[in-house]
């Protein structure tokens, strides 16, 4: 172990190398800022130059794509409520409210630190739990894997004590729109109405930036002719990127715990940073002291989520690394890639090549670094998108919604999903129904049909007495006891 | 808009209905296909179905009282970014027409001329016509989306465009 971190650490300490890890970042922060886009594409574009690199080059450069994707998708959701990609969906939730109080100098304060420590804690959990990893990931099963989807959508949906049953709802609809197309475990066309488009499902995009993102736009140029996101107000001393490193410091053991959170997710397969930050997002609101203020501009709101995004990432590499499971689409690529540079993903990872591994590992911690640095120089300048005249930004930000909906699939589809989710999303708005939960709820299908169908195959009824599965039973039912009882406590109040 | 013994509906009950309907209808539909098929769709929908009922009962029930409420009140509590409920709703509600209406004028040039041209089309009549910009300011920010767009979706990700109803319809 110990000459393989020595080998490791004098690979990624060579100029050419972290030449190629910060031209890895740069390029991933320039295109995975435009939403839609993220690191998968840079990594598509990118694929047929890598596989003729060296391989330790070619890792650092992935990594450095990879590592900043999670962190420049934020600053859309941030500045326009345009979630970058669906990791940054809870961020929207907070995060452009605080946009909208003239403080997004702040929120992205918060949020880079945030990305970047929780990418660390990340990389160390994995680094630490490398020898450990196999046991640990086997103690879940499918019955496992299947009350952890059901928790997840649960916890989002009642996350509002005003409206429970909405949420469940919600939820419920998402998980159903997610079962539109092929049927994962029979393949028989489920709700396609001989729709060639559907038969592949609707993809997340679309559906996320209708439901966030245009009724968001189209309350951004309510002020009228002149105004901006963050209204006529000066952005203020306290606004500044500095507060949101105090605000960081000063919800430290938060940003702890969702960062575990975050990497214990990635290191679940097929879990993803999608449920990752809904969960930390959840927890944030759960364990919050003052509630009132989530989805209003509360800093937590940020912290939390971005912190888990990065976390998670390390997980995602992880099992991709020791398993060759990819936990998401982005690192389905990252698998292409190396297997086209000739390394088989596997338990050979973690013995015969734990250098490169390990190579990694510094990249990602590297990676990191660099994004949180990078991100933090232009704060300002970017938050100073937000003084600009709405009605200047608003056809430029309809376009890029438009382009990163068609993206997904290049259908004519795409954008007509995007257009109905827009209806939905503004209705659901407008009405009171809380729009996290449809988009969990769509996350988390698959694996949850997936899994469900496994357990009852192969355990029939008895997969419920698991420990673990009891355990998560039991935190299931808790959140909705304690959601119907806020509820019924806040009505007696009213 | 519907009365029940004088009193407006809350406006979420058409909102509630709807996704009962959507509920009922994807239950509904699932009988058509194989138990492994449907298993999945029915442990979800049937609850779900159940409780958006109880929802729409609940809205139709609430009529009356909700209708004495503020808006503000009524959706009190719900987690999500807020809505500023000081505008006058019939005020909002022109907004919103207005604002998709340029959507939507977006969405028909994207059909009608392709993107690459609706998009330099669509922002420089939008700058013209809500921001009062003058027609060199517009036409500099239409310019510079359209590079931008050309450079990253057609040059470098060769995204494959949707062909315009212009050149295919009308042969033109």
């Amino acid at each position: 172990m110990l000459d393989a971190v020595v080998t490791a650490t004098g690979e990624i300490f060579t100029l050419s190398r972290m030449a190629w890890l910060f031209g890895g970042v740069l390029l991933g922060s320039v295109i995975g800022f435009v939403p839609g886009i993220g690191g998968r594409t840079t990594l598509a574009i990118l694929l047929p130059f890598i596989v003729k690199m060296d391989p330790a080059s070619a890792l650092v450069l992935i990594v450095g794509i990879h590592a900043i994707g999670n962190t420049a998708d934020t600053i859309p959701a941030i500045l326009f409520g345009i979630p970058g990609s669906t990791s940054a969906t809870a961020t929207v939730m907070d995060g452009y409210p605080m946009a909208k109080k003239g403080e997004a100098e702040r929120a992205m304060g918060a949020s880079f630190l945030s990305s970047g420590i929780g990418g660390l804690i990340g990389a160390f959990t994995v680094l630490a739990t490398i020898p450990m990893i196999r046991p640990l990931v086997l103690t879940f099963g499918n019955p496992e894997f299947f009350m952890t989807a059901i928790l997840a959508i649960v916890m989002i949906a009642l996350l509002t004590g005003g409206a429970p049953v909405k949420g469940l709802i919600a939820g419920a609809l998402g998980l159903l729109i997610g079962m539109i197309g092929d049927a994962p475990q029979t393949g028989v066309q489920r709700w396609t109405f001989d729709q060639l488009y559907l038969s592949d499902g609707i993809p997340l995009i679309p559906i996320a930036l209708g439901v966030f993102a245009i009724p968001e736009l189209i309350d951004m140029t309510l002020g009228g002719r002149g105004t901006s996101i963050a209204g006529g107000g000066p952005i203020t001393s306290l606004s500044t990127k500095w507060q949101g490193v105090k605000d960081v410091a000063a919800h430290w053991w938060l940003l702890v715990r969702s960062s575990f959170i975050g990497s214990w997710i990635g290191i679940l397969p097929g879990i993803g940073s999608s449920s990752a930050i809904w969960l930390a997002y959840g927890h944030a609101v759960q364990s919050g002291k003052d509630k009132d203020n989530f989805g209003k501009g509360d800093v937590r709101g940020v912290i939390a989520p971005e912190a888990a995004n990065n976390a998670s990432d390390a997980g995602d590499w992880c099992l991709t690394l020791a398993f060759g499971i990819p936990g998401s689409a982005t690192m389905s690529l990252v698998l292409a890639a190396m297997l086209l540079l000739g390394l088989t993903p596997g338990p050979k990872m973690v013995t015969d090549h734990l250098h490169l591994t390990l190579v990694i590992v510094w990249s990602l911690v590297l990676a990191n670094l660099m994004a949180t640095g990078l991100c933090f120089a232009f704060t300002r300048q970017l938050a100073g998108i937000t003084k600009l005249p709405v009605h200047y930004l608003f056809p430029v930000l309809v376009v890029l919604i438009f382009l990163a909906a068609y993206q997904s699939t290049a259908d004519w589809g795409d954008l007509v999903a995007l257009l109905g989710f827009s209806v939905i999303g503004v209705c659901m708005k407008s009405f009171g129904w809380p729009r996290p939960p449809l988009i969990v709820g769509m996350v988390l299908q698959r694996l949850a049909e997936t899994y469900f169908f496994l357990t009852t195959k192969l355990y029939g009824i008895s997969w419920l007495t698991r420990p673990i599965v009891i355990l998560l039973f039991g935190l299931t039912v808790w959140t909705i006891v304690h959601a119907v009882r806020r509820h019924s406590r806040a009505k007696a109040r009213a | 808009m519907t009365e029940k013994s004088g009193n407006k509906l809350d406006p979420s009950f058409w909102l509630s209905l709807f996704f009962a309907a959507v509920i009922a209808v994807l239950v509904g539909t699932a009988t058509r296909l194989d138990w492994d098929t449907r298993l999945f769709p029915w442990a979800i929908g049937i609850p779900a179905l159940a409780l958006a009922v109880r929802q729409l009962l609940a809205d139709w029930r609430g009529a009356g009282t909700n209708a004495e409420q503020g808006e503000a009140t009524r959706y009190a509590g719900v987690l999500d970014i807020p809505v500023d409920r000081s505008i006058p709703p019939e005020e909002m509600f022109r907004h919103t027409v207005r604002t998709a209406y340029w959507i939507l004028t977006f969405a028909c040039g994207i059909w009608f001329l392709g993107f690459l041209i609706a998009i330099p089309v669509f922002i420089f009549f939008y700058l013209i016509a809500e921001a009062n910009a003058g027609k060199f300011g517009a036409a500099i920010v239409a310019g510079l989306t359209f590079l931008f767009v050309w450079g990253l979706f057609d040059q470098l990700m060769h995204l494959a465009w949707p062909e315009a109803a212009l050149f295919t319809l009308f042969r033109f």
